[in-house]
């Protein structure tokens, strides 16, 4: 049986052109229908799997289960119907719904490691097949935007607001702008708008610091990269603004980081430092909201940049009812049991790092960072194997992540559409999943193990006497 | 020219004749424009171009003795037999004007515009196709204030054969400005002394599409006499009317069913304001612009929009 399925190996590229259609669709964002995509998903690890059936090695499956098996907890605990009402922060999903979180990320995180049994991936079409369908929705993006409000509304009409069934808009027009949702403009805020010009311009990482050497590939890329920044231009917005300077900044990191060997480990202190940073401002925001020493919420109170970074910033409103939730009204049930958060209303941050809380427990979002931690560090052995892909692919997919990440640890608005209740959380959205694809094929090829040097100096001399 | 030249230069170009579009526009407001404290910041007054040029030359006006008028929705089924719990029940029936709504309000809330089209939805305009006909303590979120100079509605779909259509709304004036009560030598000193009646010709305008694609402007003029005038919610204080295109209940064709409605507007004229003229009489100058129709629904039911 296994060796006629064998046979079906030859026809594996017909599979990988299908996983191509899959993930430019996905990237498109064609109506953000989560469940399609994981229909999809689960469809194509299937055909993957049917078609190299004879090249899976255990070896293989075991480099990505350090990050396949978090990923499983959290996708699992997300899915459990005890979690489920939770989401009806916005929405209420019912486990019909939420089945399709295991059953579409696993499957396409696994999917990460099956492409590379098939010799006809390359990394180059994934990444111009992803960039080509995000520049065709930021173009489509743009041009309806254009028609609705002309260039450069969210200057020339700042503070006005629309009018929808009788009442004005709860942001005003500068915060949002029109996206394509299937197969109608919907209005949504300015954060999901400018998610795909952004997107775009994280390849500038191969146009300004490790460019590509393929000529074809490099202004392929220039216009994806012009296109993201004509979109963030023409609707200026503060979002845009400072994500697309942190994306340079992304970029410069990355080149120094890879470059230079000897400032390796000082950023890497740095990152640490910068975690202990916010770990530090977490605990103090705690406090103060706790009131559990009331001479340092006084301090605070009394320090005019103290009090806008921990009490009147619209952001430190949204995150202190989730804190005190979670660390002090229910601290062991929200642990294990979501029911602490059945009857707790509260705004989302916006945030998958609070946001995961109330929907899989403390133990998920846990295991949602555990998972990527283990992805990042994929990239360490990745960029290191100078046989695999080119460094300039590599640095793309990188950009491409670690953007992502930070936008989402920051800015993933749930609920996104203006008028419309258009509820997406990440675990359902097509990008992380794309991401999830990313990092196990990073990992993956990472991990492959290149020939040892007795071996290699074998083979040369095999060449030589040739 | 180079080809790639030509293609990039595609992109700016369309960029540009996209730039011209600003169809959303029309449906942003600055601020709390329409919401405010100050009866004066909430007039809406805004024309469409286009109507405001049909509007100019209307193809024809209708008075009291060309079409008819409802002003009781108890009376609308003589046109509209949907309205009736029974709409297959003869005269002699006892259920025969046994309307399925009790009032206005849940007429409304069945017969709003914007559950049809999402297109009903945008500007301030919308406020009138949400199915809210009373205040109920709403206030300026449910109403729409205008003044002698109106305002019109261009809509972006157009309907099929329309045989009528309603307005529901209330009169009220400035309960800011300081004026004699009605018959009095003193100062009113809170709203309900503020209390009075006014008459005026009401008009409301249908602006139709004819085969060249031509905006054409149908006037409905209505008097409207002593009317409630006053800023209190009272339901007595509500003012339904309904303007019946079809044949009259007699037999006798109206002959007049209008297709291709993209628009339609409100105004009055013809004032005759007690508040107005008892403190005109005391030296106390009153502006008609202190006066005011709120208009809370605007019903066309009966017709597909496309």
């Amino acid at each position: 049986m296994l060796d006629k399925l064998a046979k079906l190996h030859k026809f594996a590229p017909a599979i990988t052109f299908l996983a191509m259609e899959i993930f430019a669709l996905m990237a498109f964002s064609f109506g953000d229908s989560y469940i399609l995509y994981g229909a999809l998903s689960l469809a194509l690890m299937l055909l993957l799997v049917l078609f190299n059936i004879r090249q899976i090695k255990v070896d293989g499956i075991s480099t990505i289960a350090f990050f396949l098996f978090p990923l499983f907890l959290f996708t699992l605990l997300v899915a459990l119907g005890i979690y489920s009402k939770a989401h009806l922060i916005v929405k209420d999903f019912n486990i019909a719904e939420l089945i399709f979180v295991p059953l579409g990320l696993l499957p396409i995180a696994f999917s990460g490691y099956l492409v590379t049994l098939d010799k006809s991936f390359k990394i180059q079409t994934f990444l111009i097949v992803i960039y080509s369908a995000l520049a065709a929705l930021t173009l489509v993006n743009i041009i309806v935007n254009l028609v609705n409000f002309g260039a450069f509304y969210t200057v020339l009409y700042k503070g006005y607001h629309m009018y929808y069934r009788g009442e004005p808009s709860s942001v005003p027009i500068e915060e949002m702008a029109y996206t394509l949702q299937g197969l109608k403009f919907v209005e949504v805020k300015m954060s999901q708008y400018v998610v795909n010009p952004l997107l775009l311009l994280t390849s500038s990482i191969a146009l300004l610091f490790i460019p590509f050497k393929n000529k074809k590939m490099f202004f392929l890329f220039l216009g994806y990269s012009l296109l993201g920044v004509i979109g963030l231009i023409l609707f200026p917005s503060m979002i845009g603004g400072i994500f697309a300077i942190i994306i340079l900044l992304i970029d410069a990191l990355i080149y120094l980081a890879y470059k230079v060997k000897a400032t390796r480990k000082p950023l890497i202190i740095i990152l640490f430092v910068l975690l202990g940073l916010l770990a530090l401002a977490l605990f103090a925001f705690i406090l103060n909201y706790q009131s559990i020493s009331s001479g340092f919420a006084n301090f605070i109170e009394n320090n005019s940049l103290l009090n806008r970074i921990f009490n009147t910033n619209r952001y430190a409103q949204k995150y202190s009812p989730l804190i005190t939730n979670i660390f002090f009204d229910n601290f062991l049930g929200s642990w294990g049991s979501h029911s602490a958060f059945q009857d707790v209303l509260y705004q989302l941050t916006g945030s998958f790092i609070f946001d995961n809380v109330p929907t899989s427990g403390v133990i998920g979002a846990l295991a949602f960072i555990v998972m990527l931690f283990v992805g990042f560090k994929g990239f360490k052995s990745y960029l290191s194997k100078e046989k695999e892909d080119s460094l300039s692919y590599k640095v793309v997919l990188l950009a491409f992540t670690s953007f992502f990440v930070i936008f989402s640890a920051t800015l993933f608005e749930r609920e996104y559409g203006v008028f419309n209740n258009i509820v997406r959380p990440i675990y359902m959205s097509p990008l992380f999943m794309i991401m999830l694809f990313m990092f196990t094929y990073v990992i993956t090829k990472g991990k492959m193990s290149e020939p040892k040097k007795e071996e290699q100096k074998e083979e040369n001399k095999d060449e030589q006497e040739a | 020219m180079n080809k790639k030249l030509r293609y990039l230069l595609l992109l700016p170009i369309v960029g540009v004749l996209a730039s011209c579009g600003g169809f959303s526009l029309d449906y942003i407001v600055d601020g709390d424009r329409y919401l405010s404290s100050d009866f004066n910041n909430n007039y809406y007054t805004s024309w469409n171009a286009e109507l405001a040029e049909s509007n100019k030359n209307p193809i024809k006006t209708f008075n009291e003795d060309d079409i008819y008028f409802i002003e009781k929705l108890d009376d609308a089924y003589l046109f509209d037999r949907n309205l009736l719990t029974n709409p297959d029940a003869k005269p002699e029936d006892p259920d025969y004007h046994k309307l399925k709504y009790l009032d206005v309000e849940e007429y409304g809330e069945v017969y709003k515009l914007n559950s049809l089209s999402d297109c009903f939805n945008y500007g301030v305009q919308s406020k009138l196709f949400d199915g809210i006909s009373y205040c109920r303590g709403r206030y300026q979120r449910v109403r729409v204030q205008t003044n002698r100079k109106g305002f019109s509605v261009r809509l972006s779909k157009e309907s099929d054969a329309l045989d009528y259509f309603g307005i529901h709304f209330k009169a009220t004036t400035n309960n800011q400005i300081k004026c004699y009560k009605v018959g009095s030598e003193e100062y009113a000193t809170k709203d309900t002394e503020l209390f009075h009646t006014s008459t005026f010709d009401l008009t409301v305008s249908i602006y139709c599409k004819n085969d060249n694609n031509e905006i054409a402007c149908y006037n409905f003029i209505k008097h409207i006499e002593f009317i409630n005038t006053t800023n209190n919610g009272s339901e007595s204080n509500y003012k339904f009317v309904s303007f019946q295109l079809k044949d009259l209940p007699d037999g006798t064709p109206a002959g007049l069913t209008l297709r291709r409605c993209v628009g339609f507007s409100v105004q009055f004229n013809n004032l005759e304001d007690e508040l107005i003229s008892w403190n005109k009489e005391k030296g106390v100058s009153i502006s008609e612009d202190d006066y005011a129709l709120f208009i809370y629904e605007v019903f066309i039911p009966n017709t597909y929009w496309h």
